[in-house]
């Protein structure tokens, strides 16, 4: 008896495994850091760009990507995202981040695609203030696109 | 619950706890910094000439109003210095007066020099305007005699009152 419920064990854990790797997934690269040194007389600082790269497995049924933050930037502070689209999906171009999550690129069709560009520009306004080295974390989520 | 019964569910949580680790996200952590920023920049070359006088009296006043700046700083509590490359002939008098950013405080008139910068604008915090006026006048007294020559104006912003 004690054999045959190990090996159901092991079976149910395989199966575990198999479910795992047909998973649909997502995951991305962290970009350089983005710094606001300067600006024109009379101008607002200029915005710092920076790219990252992203990746995207499909496995079944038709997905897209939403951007949101984890936190709110200090005030003055926006930082943009735009995401290039897998083949065959659409990228809805450049949008501001917050806390409220947003579509970013749809229609993503079962595949695996690699080295996707993400790119990341941050802007202040004078308001802003000086701002010390800080974090934000964005946090791509790969859903069902009805 | 039986020792076997405990493995049974040990595998099922295995296999839901396999689904939820496979998590659709992604996390991409962003560093960044704004650093400290000021900037002014003046427009406008201004040429005062003195020619007249009334009878009796010293020449009369020259005046230039066409000229203007830009400021730009995200810093709090900046103030605009303002002087000149080299000092003025004995008896000739060159004044500024700088139109302040919002919030912030103008000294009017002030005499420029080359040894002593002078608080032309105080109290200013994280502005980014255009066309703030600078108006100068140039005084002569007849000892001067006939003068002519160019100064540089330099303006610099500043931490201070």
């Amino acid at each position: 008896m004690r054999l045959m419920l190990l090996c159901a064990f092991a079976a149910l854990t395989a199966t575990a495994q198999q479910l795992s790797a047909q998973t649909s997934s997502i995951s991305v690269t962290s970009p350089s850091a983005l710094s606001i040194s300067a600006a024109t007389a009379g101008g607002q600082p200029v915005g710092q760009s920076t790219t990252a790269s992203y990746s995207v497995t499909v496995v079944g049924g038709r997905k897209k990507i939403t951007a949101q933050l984890e936190a709110p930037l200090p005030p003055g502070v926006t930082l943009t995202i735009s995401l290039a689209a897998p083949s065959g999906a659409v990228s809805l171009g450049s949008a501001t981040l917050s806390t409220s999550s947003r579509d970013m690129v749809r229609y993503i069709a079962i595949g695996q695609y690699t080295s996707l560009t993400v790119t990341l520009s941050l802007n202040a306004s004078v308001s802003a203030g000086v701002v010390p080295f800080n974090y934000s974390h964005v946090v791509l989520t790969l859903v069902d696109d009805p | 619950m039986s020792r076997y019964s405990m493995f049974i569910a040990g595998g099922a949580l295995s296999l839901a706890v396999s689904g939820v680790l496979q998590a659709q996200t992604g996390t991409q952590t962003v560093a960044f910094d704004v650093q400290a920023i000021n900037k002014i920049a003046a427009t406008g070359s201004p040429s005062l000439t003195i020619n007249t006088a009334v009878a009796g009296a010293q020449p009369t006043q020259a005046t230039s109003n066409g000229n203007s700046y830009a400021i730009t700083t995200n810093d709090t509590g900046r103030k605009i210095t303002i002087e000149i490359d080299v000092d003025m002939p004995t008896d000739v008098t060159l004044r500024a007066s700088l139109a302040p950013p919002g919030g912030a405080t103008s000294a009017g008139f002030v005499t420029l020099s080359h040894t002593t910068p002078q608080n032309a604008v105080t109290g200013i915090s994280q502005r980014a305007e255009t066309g703030l006026f600078i108006h100068y006048t140039l005084d002569a007294l007849v000892t001067a005699g006939i003068v002519s020559g160019s100064r540089t104006v330099l303006l610099t912003v500043l931490a201070g009152p």
